[in-house]
């Protein structure tokens, strides 16, 4: 199983060389969204990997040889499950490089390096839109999930925003407040963890849902 | 050692590997003792199927002329000697009672056709 | 005789087409050619063997034992060989090696070297820079390094000039030097066949026609020439297939004795060769 997790990043070396020039994109492009870069730089190239790795496994109908290696359907669904987590390490890593760079060589730019609450946030939205998206590749393939993919992704970049724009409403202000209240009185670690816990379970669901209709794919 | 398959042979081409090496037997060019190519060898060199030699081989074990000792190989067989002095004759007796059956049709007694055979055997 | 793979009663239903409960069996130690017009269904048994596609019925042995329960076992034994590339294009043959090697238990670079090297394969060239020939035999080359007991293929001769498919056929008589090992492939150019492979298994339209041993088949078919008198609605039932024209008929009957018999010396039967009885047996119908 590990093997296929390796296999993804084998295959998309050249992805990833990808995905720090993105990096480096983001620091420049998005220096005027305080607080949100490194979540949504991280955000951005895991599912780009995903995507990626879902794509090379399309082209050529690459699965046929991957069903006929002795690998059970479990491990490849679980693999691909897994490798999520692998992805945030390596954006994470690739946003590091490109801030690490940007301050080295003094770039009069303005770098933020992402903290426990970018990491959980990541980790939240990566996991929300994997855990939709995943189900429905590993039933119908990445072409044809691909538009709605799309669709998804830049939901998931105006959704945010909206609930931004709700929070300077005077009407819903006071509420968002207070559970920003709420949430406040919890430690860092306590909200983390909790984000964790509730990322976790919805990849498992996901998974579930996920290995049920793989296991009876055909190709 | 030739052996030579044809294709567009009406016999079939276990048939005309038995016939070849049965040839070779007699004639001696292959003795006691000696090694035959693998049933699976001689299917490659020959580009036919492995089924194809086996029954071949296993027909002329059948007939004595080879045996195929498990791990090793087959191997002309030892006791041919008299196996052959066997199937020459064969092949004169059934010659014979031709002839024999032959003269009975006719009245022409044993001692008549043995006389005849021995001028026949000078002559000939 | 054991066998190293076993069909029984396999069934499968698409919208358009239906395996219908085919049986056949494959002895450790020899070649099956697996014949049959495109769309009779080859490339479904074979995806069923695999577990590519689930069967609606029926068993599938491998190894004598069950290709669901021992799967990943059963694959770790097994080399395959699809008609189309589906591995990644733009990695180099090495690197595709590097990606699959590790999935195997008893993967052998040393193996893989060897055959790389006969096949003249470069191992820092993209796979999508190959040619159609070489393609299959690197797809060879990696069906092979593991060391399979069984190996199984898809059409892989077909589009492939004569020359690289005779290199193919040497190597599978080279392959099948080990009696332990077997082969299994399916291919509409019966002429591949008509040499190396020790049993024939005919499908047509999702039903097996025939399986048996090639030089069986062979020895009784029979393509029986004669005059338009000697048929009438009685004598033609012996015919599987039968061509007429101006001067006289050209059929394929199972059994050569049983129309010597019945047309006695008013006939002359030829040697039919697998295309033959391909062919008779596919357009018979429409010509009886």
């Amino acid at each position: 199983m590990y093997n296929l997790i390796i296999k993804d990043i084998l295959v998309q070396k050249k992805s990833l060389l990808f995905a720090l020039g993105y990096c480096f994109f983001l620091v420049f492009a998005f220096q005027s969204l305080e607080g949100v870069t490194p979540i949504a730089a991280s955000t951005v190239v895991v599912y780009f990997l995903i995507q990626n790795s879902f794509a090379y496994e399309d082209k050529n109908k690459s699965e046929i040889i991957i069903n006929s290696l002795p690998i059970s359907r479990k491990e490849i669904v679980l693999a691909k499950y897994l490798s999520i987590f692998v992805y945030i390490g390596l954006a994470i890593v690739a946003y590091m490089i490109a801030t690490l760079t940007v301050k080295v060589v003094r770039v009069p730019v303005k770098v933020e390096f992402p903290d426990l609450k970018d990491v959980t946030i990541t980790l939240l939205l990566v996991s929300l839109m994997n855990s939709i998206y995943m189900p429905i590749i590993f039933r119908i393939g990445y072409l044809k999930a691909k538009i709605f993919n799309m669709v998804m992704f830049l939901l998931f970049f105006f959704i945010p925003m909206g609930v931004a724009s709700l929070y300077e409403n005077p009407k819903y202000s006071a509420g968002i407040s207070d559970i920003t209240g709420i949430i406040s009185s919890f430690s860092d670690w306590q909200i983390a963890a909790l984000l964790a816990a509730i990322s976790l379970m919805l990849l498992f669901f996901s998974y579930s849902i996920s290995l049920g209709i793989y296991k009876n794919r055909e190709f | 050692m030739k052996i030579i398959i044809l294709n567009s042979s009406d016999e079939p081409i276990y048939r005309q590997i038995v016939r070849q090496l049965e040839e070779m037997i007699l004639k001696g060019r292959l003795v006691a003792g000696d090694a035959l190519p693998s049933i699976r060898g001689l299917a490659r060199e020959l580009h036919i199927s492995v089924i194809t030699t086996k029954r071949a081989y296993e027909e002329l074990e059948r007939e004595g002329f080879i045996e195929t000792v498990p791990g090793k190989g087959s191997f002309v067989a030892a006791q041919n000697r008299e196996l052959l002095r066997e199937k020459r004759l064969d092949i004169v007796e059934e010659r014979l009672i031709g002839a024999i059956l032959a003269a009975k049709s006719l009245d022409i007694s044993q001692d008549e056709l043995i006389n005849l055979l021995h001028q026949l055997y000078e002559e000939v | 005789m054991e066998n190293i793979l076993e069909v029984t009663r396999l069934k499968k239903s698409f919208k358009d087409f239906t395996l219908k409960d085919i049986s056949f069996a494959l002895p450790r130690g020899y070649i099956m050619g697996f014949i049959g017009p495109n769309g009779a269904g080859k490339s479904t048994t074979i995806k069923l063997i695999m577990n590519l596609l689930k069967k609606d019925g029926g068993q599938i042995k491998v190894f004598d034992k069950d290709h669901i329960k021992y799967e990943k076992e059963i694959k770790n034994r097994i080399g395959f060989v699809y008609d189309e590339n589906h591995f990644y294009e733009e990695l180099t043959t090495r690197e595709m090696k590097s990606v699959i090697a590790p999935f195997y238990e008893s993967w052998d670079d040393k193996t893989f070297d060897r055959y790389m090297k006969h096949f003249k394969l470069s191992t820092n060239k993209k796979i999508k820079e190959l040619s159609k020939g070489m393609k299959m035999k690197y797809s060879l080359a990696m069906a092979l390094s593991h060391n399979p007991e069984l190996l199984i293929m898809d059409e892989p001769t077909s589009g492939l000039d004569p020359i690289v498919r005779s290199e193919l056929l040497d190597i599978l008589g080279d392959l099948i030097q080990d009696e332990n090992k077997s082969v299994f492939f399916s291919t509409h150019i019966t002429s591949d066949l008509d040499k190396v492979a020790d049993f024939v298994t005919f499908i047509h339209d999702g039903s097996i026609i025939l399986s048996a041993t090639k030089d069986d088949i062979l020895d009784n078919y029979g393509i029986v020439k004669g005059g338009m008198d000697l048929l009438n609605d009685q004598t033609q039932k012996v015919f599987i297939g039968i061509r007429k024209n101006n001067y006289g008929f050209e059929g394929l009957v199972d059994d050569r004795k049983k129309a010597r018999n019945l047309f006695r010396d008013n006939i002359v039967i030829d040697k039919p060769s697998l295309e033959d009885i391909m062919v008779y047996t596919v357009r018979g119908d429409q010509h009886v």
